[in-house]
């Protein structure tokens, strides 16, 4: 089920809330239970067969976490530890990876018996893995207490807000949380607001972002121009940012309305100076598990500038890889692995001193070709727009088609380049604590932006969520 | 921020959202449901009903998806407030659907098909040609979208260039072959774009089909009947047609259908053997009182419809007529010279060799829209 969906908003929520405010707030134990239960049927709308896959990889992690726990300080904590990493990450590489390596590997003359299986990749598994694994490891290396009953733990991994699509809540966050946790009005009232930022996002400006994209990636080979490749690029990249940093502000929204607080994930990455900066902004919650799960681990940069490379490499691989079981992501992760190593080597000191608008002008460039990379599964296919947004196997450099689609899409195109700045929320804190009126009018905005994302999603089939891959 | 204002606030924004999804999540299983949406012209999703397969699949969620959006209270006014933000927003269209000067609703294709396009000309390329060679002459008339009729109703910006690149493909594609540009021979009455073409459909008016009847009688060197032969009669001031629909813009006021009648069109007999139908005259009035009024001409899509001249022993040529619904309300001007076969690849479902074994044919007019061009292929079975 997606969060921006009429099931979701007018079935599946209500019945959630009334179950789980029936229980008064000193059992908070029973108040985990009911969210358990209400995540596994939330996963299991969507998957539900694959909903057992993900109750095993629960209670492996939740057994490695006991262990781990047990032995502590002895060899055996280690080898739990490592045991129920091969697990977690043996079931996801099975479900996720294992066509790509057979697709692979047939090409090798002689290992054409080998079959792809064609698996349906469970939704979210990506990100459920991420944070089984984070527990264990948290466990291991006494960041986080064990957690000793199992139906807690489950609360934890399913917790349907940030179940499929992050972000990736690391279990020494929520820990205490989930043993003593506040649910207040003004919390809720808050979650509200977030949640509706985040529902509005999505349906007013990434579903239309995506609707151009599509339009104008389906425009055939012959008839595409240099402005419509770009713009058609542009608006993927406004897509995938609001559509994926919506579904966060979603998952966060309804944490607090639940009566927990989780870490942004987003912080307005196309304003970022350089690509250093802007893998600080853009999905932080990975970021930061890749850096403290992987790098970190492997030494980080404490073993010499050589091993820093290889570490380096090491997490981009990994984090492209992630992304999905294709070239084309792995080369996204290698292609800003050359770019932050570039960066950290001289460029980083260069954009410091060039003017703001240069620094700027390149990160969104650089961030845009990483889009290109990212979207065309079919490289071929990429290689092709890329060249069209040269000039090379185009028609015309821009025609009236462009123009047409440009002219119409200029409110919205505002919109998206404004809301992607912190200005519009520095703008309503500030007014927000100053004048009452934009309290007020942050209440009623609420309502009417409920009403008219309900227009939408009664009116649109169109409604797809890009990180459901993962 | 603590203060007793900021607690009000948050219980009525609490109150007010809440009680948007719980009222509406209540409503929704209150208001009883509709099997069939006028509006839209299609039934709507009931209840579904749980199975293991459907469970399992995943078929039953995305069923209780549609029956939601089916059945939401309220569904049109929802529907009407997209429309609005959308244009709000400058888009100056909805789902495709243009809002142009005078109320016209003009539906839009972004990047229009060749590959389909090509294939459909093809076929009937194939088609043609093989006529010729039994000496049988075929036209084959292409008619426009309103788009391309009425551009002038567009807004300044409109990407004429897309339907001119369309259209200058569609003829040379055609040039070996006896083509009718019906576009251009609309354009050139400048006539008010209203007066040919439905504001709130995609066909043209039944002075359209006139005008397209004309040039056609013209290009074949025959003599037609002029406008005052016939008795103009306003049948329906309430048509909402198919673009109104998916427009989202019930706003739009409907438009009005007229009948060219003239004295003894109803001695004529429209058959439709596949539904057992027949009837005197062209038109089967059953459907003005419904919503989908163009369906009274010649009793709306079927495969294949015979019109003949009751009792007239002058003999008469046959003209087999391969059409889309633009034809329709072209049948009672072809009628008055010839007897019509006339057949709709899409709905026929054989190839058009079984029914030429049948029926004895003179002359082939092929009379089909823009949009049906490059919609989907269709004319397959034309060559077999």
């Amino acid at each position: 089920m997606v969060f921006s969906s009429l099931e979701f908003l007018f079935m599946y929520l209500p019945v959630v809330l009334l179950l789980y405010f029936a229980v008064p707030a000193k059992f908070l134990f029973a108040r985990n239970v009911v969210l358990l239960a209400v995540s596994l049927v939330f996963y299991g709308w969507g998957e539900p067969l694959y909903v057992l896959l993900m109750i095993f990889t629960i209670v492996a992690s939740y057994l490695g976490g006991l262990f781990v726990h047990k032995f502590k300080g002895t060899k055996k904590s280690q080898r739990a530890l490592v045991i129920t990493a091969i697990v977690d990450l043996g079931i996801l590489g099975f479900f996720k990876y294992y066509d790509f390596f057979v697709n692979n590997l047939r090409l090798i003359p002689g290992m054409d018996w080998l079959q792809p299986l064609g698996l349906a990749l469970p939704i979210g598994i990506s990100f459920y893995t991420f944070q089984s694994l984070s527990y264990v490891v948290d466990v291991y290396r006494e960041d986080a207490k064990v957690q000793n009953n199992v139906l807690s733990f489950g609360a934890y991994v399913t917790m349907f807000p940030q179940l499929i699509a992050g972000p990736i809540v690391r279990y020494k966050d929520v820990d205490d949380q989930l043993r003593n946790r506040d649910h207040n009005t003004a919390m809720f009232a808050d979650g509200i607001r977030t949640f509706m930022a985040g529902l509005a996002k999505k349906v007013l400006l990434a579903n239309p972002a995506g609707e151009m994209w599509n339009t104008m990636s389906a425009i055939s080979v012959d008839s595409r121009t240099v402005v419509g490749s770009w713009l058609g690029l542009i608006f993927y990249a406004f897509q995938i940012y609001f559509d994926f940093s919506a579904y966060s502000d979603m998952a966060i929204g309804l944490g607090k309305m639940l009566g927990f607080t989780f870490l942004e994930n987003f912080n307005y990455p196309y304003v970022s100076r350089s690509i250093t900066e802007f893998w600080r902004r853009w999905h932080i919650s990975l970021s930061t598990w890749f850096k403290e799960y992987v790098y970190i681990p492997l030494g980080g940069n404490r073993k010499g500038p050589a091993r820093t490379y290889l570490n380096l490499l090491a997490v981009w691989f990994l984090t492209g890889f992630w992304h999905g079981a294709n070239w084309n992501y792995i080369l996204w992760g290698l292609y800003f692995f050359v770019l932050l190593v570039i960066e950290k080597r001289f460029l980083l000191k260069a954009l410091e001193k060039a003017p703001k608008w240069v620094a700027h002008i390149y990160t969104l460039v650089f961030v845009l070709f990483g889009w290109l990379l990212f979207v065309f599964e079919d490289m071929s296919a990429g290689v092709v727009w890329l060249g069209n947004m040269f000039g090379v196997g185009t028609a015309q450099f821009v025609n009236q088609r462009d123009l047409y689609d440009l002219l119409r899409n200029i409110p919205l195109l505002l919109i998206l380049g404004v809301a992607s700045t912190a200005l519009p929320k520095r703008i309503w804190r500030k007014l927000y604590d100053a004048k009452p009126v934009v309290r007020v009018l942050t209440m009623v905005g609420c309502l009417v932006l409920l009403i008219v994302c309900t227009a939408y999603l009664v009116d649109s089939s169109f409604n797809p969520f890009l990180y459901f891959r993962f | 921020m603590n203060t007793r204002f900021d607690k009000i606030l948050n219980i009525v924004t609490i109150v007010l959202v809440m009680g948007f999804i719980f009222g509406f999540a209540i409503a929704f299983w209150l208001v009883p449901d509709k099997d069939f949406s006028e509006q839209e012209n299609r039934f709507l999703q009931s209840t579904p009903v749980l199975e293991a397969d459907s469970f399992f699949s995943g078929e039953w969620m995305e069923d209780v998806a549609s029956y939601y959006s089916d059945q939401f209270p309220l569904r049109n006014s929802f529907v009407n407030i997209k429309a609005i933000a959308e244009l709000a927003m400058g888009k100056r269209q909805n789902h495709d659907v243009i809002l142009s000067s005078g109320d016209f609703l003009v539906a839009w294709e972004h990047n229009p098909n060749y590959e389909v396009l090509t294939k459909n000309l093809k076929a009937l390329n194939t088609f043609g040609a093989k006529m010729e060679e039994q000496n049988i002459p075929v036209t084959i008339a292409l008619a426009g979208r309103t788009v391309d009729v009425a551009p002038q109703v567009l807004p300044r910006s409109y990407p004429y260039q897309v339907d001119w690149d369309l259209w200058n493909e569609a003829l040379s594609l055609l040039s070996k072959r006896d083509a009718l540009d019906l576009r251009m021979s609309l354009r050139l009455t400048q006539l008010e774009p209203e007066t040919i073409y439905y504001r709130t459909d995609h066909h043209w008016t039944t002075t359209g089909a006139y005008h397209g009847y004309v040039s056609l009688m013209k290009h074949w060197n025959m003599d037609y009947k002029a406008a005052d032969f016939f008795d103009v009669t306003v049948v329906s001031d309430q048509f909402y047609g198919t673009i109104w629909s998916s427009s989202g813009m019930s706003w739009i006021g409907p438009d009005s259908m007229e009948y060219y009648r003239f004295d003894g069109d109803m001695d004529y007999t429209t058959s439709i053997p596949e539904i057992n139908k027949s009837f005197e005259g062209f038109y089967d009035t059953s459907y003005l009182e419904q919503k989908d009024k163009y369906s009274s001409f010649i009793s709306g899509n079927n495969g294949v419809v015979y019109v003949t001249k009751n009792g007239d022993n002058t003999e008469r040529e046959t003209l087999l007529l391969v059409k889309d619904s633009f034809a329709h309300s072209m049948v009672p001007f072809l009628a008055i010279h010839y007897d019509l076969v006339i057949v709709d690849m899409r709905y026929y479902g054989k190839p058009i060799s079984k029914l030429l074994e049948t029926v004895e044919v003179d002359r082939v007019l092929v009379l089909v829209n823009m949009e049906t061009l490059i919609d989907e292929y269709q004319f397959g079975l034309i060559t077999k």
